[in-house]
């Protein structure tokens, strides 16, 4: 008997709330309240006990286990939209990154959290990530610039992905060999990664391939745990799924109902796929046969933002 | 969470939960009066103390403001909090949602389209409704446990909120199973905050916008199907000498043939003060059916009404042209209730005589789910004398603990200070149908 608790799903957006779900049963079981500002991006701490939420000008964290809908920790004193999240590996420090151009470290650890970290660039960033090496973070802007800041030499390097096109999301394979940028055009920009782990070595991206994903912006680019699979989200109501051997397409998801496609990702396996879209309602496919096999709804408004843990057996 | 050993804290505190939580007072007028002593000063403290520590843990939220001017870290406070890994951290290898998927199989909540109403979560947010269900159809006990749905969407109706209750019914796996995987085959009806569900009103229009009404109990009832209410459709007919006949319907075959005989006073207006009426069957005549058998007993559905102590062919039924047609439109609203004699408290007049028709109100209070309900009726002065007296007489005479209960806490109170708070006035009923049982 697997263990229920052992999968997380969380979902919110512009309702206002957070929604955490049973996966397997369909059952939101508890609604955490995120007031005065939409859900950008969800994030879950590594030991899984918390879930940050960003939104307009903060962070929140609530706890994932115990009923308080009420955030536990709350983070400010930051302009504009917050539009990343992550943590730390092993959940030292967060990081952040927002319209207002900076990406930010965060030591929530310390009863005086001080040591933070910043790196300003000029436009507005949609997305970042970090590095399975947990000092190198790359982050997309408005502009169609890569920033990939190395935080043990608090260095920067930028890279122009697209001159006219904004850079929607990044995301590197847990392996880190490859790295995934998605632009407005609907092209996503494949990249092969070197270097990653070596502590000599500096991190060397190098192009690997273009893929025409979608006629209309690609929202999100998900890489599945094996490295075996890409998922790009649209604007045209689909969710793809490619193949990383080739980049050909695997299957297509979609549903004429869920306009867009703001967020997706994959089970562990990756025989499975769970989207939140514009149409309040979360779902669960089945990636061979493109099917839905479960619909989670409940929310009011668009779901923009998820965060989905498959299980926390590591043998 | 707390772990409690002390039994006395633990009872004085749901007490105290109890009176706290009870907006009637009820709880209070039964507690606390015996309870000052027990309530001591030690579980006093502890229950502020709990209460306090709930609230500081609602409020603990940390606030963490951004600081743009770091704190200079040491070379090696650095070192730690930016080292380089040299391979990715472990992640799971297998998937516990495909594991979690194939136990459950194929879970489908077929009022799934209307969890869209869930406001559980929007309070505060958009405008909600929270109403309590009471599911009429769970077995006794657990009907008198409302669900509390909170409804959202502007355009919500009365079917949407039946919808959603459903959904949360199916959702939390609850037991009997629903019978109808419709929305449609249920109705909302008005119900007393105790659940007791008040059929006189019909069920709530589906189409109608929730918000419009201000009910925070409603109560969930199964609808018939039709092959039910066919079943249901069985027609008696009984014959009135030179007078046609009418048909009777009833829902069962095990009905008492008493209830064809009421239902056909009704229907016919027939008072019941007046001269008593018997049944025979319409194939064998001067055969005086006995009221207690069933229907199902006769083995015919025809039947003859007849006034006692007349023959088939002679009498005409004066009484029903004697009757005005105020009057009859009056009875026609006449309905038979019934109380067990047992949770009956009191039965008592109220008021002075109205001189100018002869009548007398009084009023049967009794015992419905943990508090006093009352049923005002109105009739002749001289039938209402009998009734009181002969009512007061049973239940002094049964002397159950309702009535020792009702009398001590009245005494306690003042009887009219009680009797103001408490009541809430059903509906004025007919007396006919209590002097016909009392008979």
């Amino acid at each position: 008997m697997a263990d229920t608790e052992a999968v997380l799903l969380a979902t919110g957006g512009y309702d206002h709330t957070i929604r955490l779900w049973q996966p397997h049963s369909g059952v939101c079981h508890r609604t955490l309240q995120h007031p005065e500002s939409q859900v950008n991006a969800l994030s879950l701490t590594p030991d899984k006990q918390l879930i940050a939420a960003a939104g307009f000008q903060c962070v929140r964290l609530y706890d994932v286990h115990g009923c308080n809908p009420n955030p536990v920790i709350n983070c400010d004193g930051v302009q504009k939209n917050i539009t990343a999240v992550g943590f730390h590996g092993d959940g030292r420090w967060m990081f952040t990154a927002g319209e207002d151009g900076k990406v930010r470290i965060w030591d929530l650890r310390s009863r005086n959290p001080q040591s933070q970290r910043t790196l300003s660039v000029s436009n507005l960033i949609n997305c970042a990530v970090l590095h399975p090496n947990q000092i190198t973070i790359i982050a997309g802007d408005r502009s169609g610039t890569l920033h990939i800041w190395d935080l043990k030499l608090n260095q920067s390097e930028r890279m122009v992905v697209s001159t006219d096109n904004a850079i929607t999301c990044v995301d590197i394979d847990r392996e880190a060999s490859m790295l995934a940028v998605a632009c407005s055009n609907g092209i996503c920009h494949v990249y092969a990664l070197r270097g990653s782990f070596d502590s000599e070595e500096r991190l060397i991206i190098n192009p690997k391939t273009q893929i025409h994903c979608h006629d209309t912006y690609v929202i999100k680019c998900r890489f599945s745990h094996d490295s075996t699979l890409l998922a790009t989200t649209s604007s045209d109501g689909t969710i793809k799924v490619w193949r990383t051997c080739d980049f050909t397409l695997k299957s297509t998801l979609s549903n004429a109902s869920q306009r867009w496609v703001w967020d997706c990702s994959f089970s562990t396996d990756p025989q499975y796929l769970i989207s939140v879209s514009s149409d309040a309602v979360a779902r669960l496919w089945n990636v061979e046969n493109a099917k839905t096999i479960r619909e989670y709804s409940g929310h009011q408004k668009a779901i923009v933002a998820m965060a989905f843990f498959d299980g926390n057996s590591t043998e | 969470m707390a772990l409690l050993d002390d039994a006395d804290f633990i009872i004085t505190h749901i007490r105290h939960s109890c009176v706290t939580s009870d907006d009637t007072g009820m709880s209070e007028l039964v507690i606390v009066n015996e309870d000052d002593e027990i309530i001591t000063k030690k579980a006093k403290k502890c229950i502020t103390k709990l209460y306090n520590s709930s609230k500081e843990h609602k409020l603990k939220c940390r606030n963490v403001t951004w600081k743009d001017k770091p704190r200079d870290l040491s070379d090696d406070e650095m070192a730690e909090m930016f080292k380089k890994y040299d391979k990715p951290f472990k992640a799971p290898n297998q998937s516990i949602l495909a594991l979690l998927l194939e136990q459950v199989g194929n879970v489908d909540n077929p009022f799934k389209d209307y969890c869209k109403f869930d406001g559980e979560g929007n309070v505060g947010e958009a405008a909600t409704k929270k109403i309590n269900i009471y599911f009429t159809m769970l077995p006794e006990g657990e009907n008198g446990i409302p669900m509390t749905i909170i409804v959202t969407g502007d355009n919500a109706c009365v079917q949407d909120a039946i919808g959603l209750a459903l959904w949360k019914y199916t959702n939390e796996g609850r037991k009997p199973p629903l019978k109808s995987n419709s929305a449609h085959g249920y109705a909302l009806h008005i119900a007393e905050d105790d659940g007791e569900v008040d059929m006189d009103f019909p069920a709530l229009d589906p189409k109608e916008s929730i918000f419009r009404f201000g009910f925070t109990s409603l109560a969930l009832v199964e609808k018939e199907t039709p092959e039910e209410q066919k079943k249901k459709n069985i027609v008696v007919k009984v014959y009135l000498p030179f007078n046609g006949f009418s048909s009777v319907q009833v829902d069962r075959l095990d009905v008492p043939m008493k209830d064809i005989l009421d239902k056909m006073m009704r229907k016919r207006r027939l008072k019941k003060t007046g001269p008593e009426y018997i049944l025979e069957k319409k194939s064998e005549p001067r055969v005086t059916i006995d009221l207690s058998r069933t229907l199902e007993s006769m083995g015919t559905l025809e039947f003859c009404l007849i006034r006692q102590n007349s023959k088939r062919s002679q009498d005409k039924e004066e009484d029903i042209a004697g009757t005005s047609s105020i009057q009859a439109s009056l009875a026609s609203h006449q309905y038979k209730v019934s109380f067990d004699i047992d949770l009956v408290v009191a039965c008592e007049k109220i008021g002075e005589p109205n001189k100018h028709n002869n009548r007398q109100a009084f009023r049967i209070v009794r015992f419905s789910a943990n508090t006093y309900k009352y049923t005002d009726f109105d009739g002749p002065t001289d039938i209402t004398d009998e009734i009181v007296t002969k009512i007061t007489n049973i239940i002094e005479s049964r002397s159950g603990i309702y009535r020792k209960e009702y009398l001590d806490l009245a005494a306690e109170r003042g009887e009219k200070a009680y009797k103001a708070k408490r009541g809430t006035s059903l509906s004025s009923l007919s007396i006919s149908s209590i002097v016909n049982s009392l008979q």
